[in-house]
């Protein structure tokens, strides 16, 4: 239970995670990065749920950065030996390159090609029962020359296997490129909301949106979270409901160095 | 000895030489760029095995080049290895170096604009909140022991012996690409995928403690091959990070101003922020002659597109930035938002500082039409920015140096006032005094003045084109100007600060 819990629960035993066979997807802007909800999932998992997490981390961020966050939350990372947190790190260099580390699946096949198989196979051994498994950043593998085609068919057939284990899929993703408000705009370019639109038409989960403020960057507000509910997963009773906050009225959000405030927007009292 | 003694960990490993830890978070050892005030920005510097970008889209500047420069020298500086890929020494030997006679914090002082340091800044005042951490009239902040200085450039001795010594190191990329024929068919997949290798494998065999810096030159520039996709320049970016991320090396990364500039550019910039750790971009005013004469102290507007996010929840950047300004007040008020950044480069240093819109107020007049670029470069004008008391098209008087526009002075950048776009002047506490008109325009009809005023004043004589502005107010021409007395009914706004300014 940390941060996002109370103002975004989930119709699931543990109301911080999505119920299992479900989807989350995460999407961010760059004035208002998304970590920090990804920070909140992972925490609750590791604390209270005990679940096993996988992160595959298409990022680049490296292990060192969750090790100092987390633990300043409060929920440090298991060693690097224990199978409760494996960290994946697929590599982009050529294969001319030999690596050591036998969590990090080359993105590029022998023909310098991209390919998405290896690390497709590497992910699924880890899967055990009631998992978490987080695909972060998968903007950034459409930019190196991945299709939207190819990572929505790799989305179906990771959430396939994670629906067969009950496991939980959350994936993150950069949305840059939608409006803020019907005066903010930004300028479009050819198949840039692809991505996002396959994603979303996968659905069975929830939509997590993180953008900044129109108005620029402030001390107190550092963004707005809306959640939308997508199709609903199979074998969620017609009773439980996603959280659904709309973009009318959505959270606000400000990061502190050891938590995250998150008030409705227009309230705020005792925060601001 | 007391009973309760603090345990130090044993196990912390003192920073790497000429790194310090960032201020949020005492394990991380950040790299100082060599420009505190753009170390401000980012938090406290960069985080080793961060990529830094910088980008200027200006055609004709080098701003990306001196901000690499700064970037080499402080690492040499430091003792810490340098790797310049994609260019060979010429950029290192152009570097600039520290004071001769440095006699350690005294050159700062003295170059810091400190006006008017009265002993009532102590108010406690609270207005201009998110200026409470800058000095009155201080506009960036000051050094954190690198003294790199724009008078000196690298020495000849130093240059030979980081050479000797291998400190200072290159990857070309004109190689010969036939040895390897495993890496595909095309030539620039093949300079970037064999840079990579080359990259991996210096790395590989360097020592482990010591900090290093590389520098990647003009990324995706000519010499990298001919058409080169965005997708890889971003797996280019993508394969380095994972080279350097758990390594004490960081790298700076500029790319070609035709890459990036224009409107259509927008997102591959956003995407290039975004695979990166820290972006900055350096928009320097060569390509818009408009913009000079409303910034008269700066040479660019600085904006920063990301800065490091990892290893903490809340970013250094937005913690501890003074420039920046987007602080959190200890009572938690006020956040009114971001400061406006520019870069200015002085006699000694480059600095980044805060921009300031002017003290009489920018916005005065409606701006009904496109910023007249022909009328900028020839210094005349057809719009004027109105006197906080005058209802008339009279010029405000901090012009300054953008006062030529009845001559053809057009040399200096900065010529030509008066524009037709709703713009904030520049600060009036920094005006440039110019020299005095040197040619007079003459308009039919309209009586010679006889006071020569300096600058601000000479824009009496051209009011009259004025007419055909699309102001809608009352244009009343009173040109009184028989004994150079400025009555009232004139519309001139004087300075009486300033009286300098002014030849009666």
């Amino acid at each position: 239970m940390t941060y996002l819990t109370t103002h975004l629960p989930f119709p699931s035993s543990s109301t911080s995670l999505p119920p299992p066979r479900s989807q989350l997807i995460i999407s961010d802007t760059l004035s208002s990065p998304g970590h920090f909800a990804v920070y909140h999932l992972v925490s609750s998992a590791l604390g209270k749920e005990k679940r096993k997490v996988i992160w595959v981390d298409f990022r680049g961020e490296g292990r060192s950065s969750w090790e100092a966050i987390l633990k300043k939350i409060g929920t440090p990372l298991p060693p690097s030996t224990s199978p409760s947190f494996i960290h994946i790190s697929p590599s982009s260099l050529p294969s001319s390159i030999k690596t050591t580390n036998k969590n990090a699946p080359k993105l590029l096949d022998n023909n310098q090609k991209p390919a998405l198989k290896e690390t497709y196979d590497n992910i699924i051994p880890h899967l055990t029962d009631g998992s978490l498994v987080i695909l972060d950043g998968l903007s950034e593998l459409d930019w190196i020359g991945f299709s939207p085609l190819e990572i929505s068919k790799f989305v179906r057939a990771v959430f396939a296997k994670v629906k067969l284990s009950n496991s939980i899929l959350v994936l993150t993703i950069h949305a840059d490129h939608l409006p803020l408000s019907s005066t903010v705009i930004p300028s479009k370019e050819a198949g840039e909301s692809e991505l996002l639109d396959r994603l979303l038409r996968i659905g069975q989960g929830c939509w997590w949106r993180v953008s900044h403020l129109p108005s620029g960057r402030s001390g107190d507000v550092m963004g707005e979270i809306s959640s939308h509910p997508l199709t609903k997963p199979i074998g969620l009773e017609g009773s439980q409901k996603f959280p659904y906050i709309p973009r009318s009225n959505p959270l606000q959000y400000r990061l502190e160095p050891n938590t995250v405030r998150v008030f409705p927007k227009g309230t705020g009292r005792g925060f601001l | 000895m007391p009973s309760f003694t603090r345990r130090v960990p044993s196990t912390t490993l003192p920073p790497p030489a000429g790194t310090h830890p960032s201020p949020s978070l005492s394990s991380l050892n950040l790299l100082p760029s060599g420009l505190p005030s753009l170390d401000d920005l980012l938090g406290g510097g960069i985080p080793l095995g961060s990529i830094f970008l910088v980008l200027a889209p200006d055609t004709q500047s080098s701003w990306s080049k001196l901000v690499e420069r700064y970037w080499i020298a402080q690492g040499l500086i430091s003792g810490q290895s340098s790797l310049v890929v994609g260019t060979d020494e010429e950029l290192v030997k152009g570097c600039m170096w520290t004071e001769k006679s440095w006699r350690g914090g005294e050159e700062s002082q003295s170059e810091t604009e400190h006006e008017g340091d009265g002993g009532d800044e102590a108010e406690g005042k609270k207005i201009a909140w998110r200026y409470e951490k800058m000095g009155k009239f201080k506009t960036t902040v000051g050094g954190n022991g690198s003294n790199l200085s724009l008078t000196n450039t690298i020495p000849h001795d130093v240059l030979q012996s980081i050479h000797k010594t291998g400190q200072q190191s290159y990857i070309g990329l004109d190689d010969d690409l036939t040895t390897d024929a495993t890496i595909g068919t095309s030539s620039s997949s093949n300079r970037l995928s064999m840079a990579i290798s080359r990259i991996h494998d210096k790395l590989d065999k360097s020592d482990p403690k010591r900090a290093g810096r590389i520098t990647i030159h003009e990324l995706g520039g000519l010499e990298w091959g001919d058409e080169i996709r965005e997708d890889q320049i971003l797996r280019f970016i993508h394969s380095l990070k994972s080279i350097i991320r758990n390594k004490p090396i960081s790298a700076l990364i500029t790319v070609p101003p035709q890459l990036i500039a224009g409107p259509t550019k927008e997102s591959f910039v956003r995407k290039l922020s975004w695979m990166v750790d820290a972006s900055v971009e350096l928009k320097g005013f060569a390509d818009d002659p408009t913009l000079p004469p409303l910034f008269p102290t700066t040479h660019g507007l600085l904006t920063l597109h990301s800065y490091p996010t990892s290893h903490t929840l809340l970013p250094s950047t937005l913690k501890h930035s003074t420039l920046l300004g987007v602080s959190q007040g200890s009572d938690g008020g006020g956040g009114a938002g971001e400061n406006n950044l520019g870069f200015r480069l002085k006699r000694k240093k480059f600095v980044i500082e805060t921009v300031h819109l002017g003290v009489e107020g920018g916005v005065g007049e409606r701006s009904t039409g496109p910023p007249d670029v022909v009328a900028a470069l020839s210094g005349t004008s057809t719009h004027h920015l109105p006197a906080t008391t005058n209802t008339g098209e009279v010029e405000g008087v901090d012009k300054g140096h953008s006062g030529q526009n009845q001559n053809t002075q057009i040399g200096q950048e900065e010529s030509g006032g008066g524009i037709g776009v709703d713009k904030p002047k520049g600060p009036e506490g920094d005006t440039k005094k110019k020299t005095k008109p040197r040619a007079r325009v003459r308009f039919g009809g309209e009586e010679e003045m006889s006071v020569s005023v300096s600058t601000d004043n000479g824009k009496d004589q051209h009011r009259d084109h004025a007419h055909d502005s699309e102001h809608g107010h009352d244009h009343t021409h009173d040109h009184s100007h028989g004994d150079g007395q400025k009555k009232s009914s004139q519309r001139v706004q004087v300075r009486h600060d300033r009286p300098d300014l002014y030849e009666f």
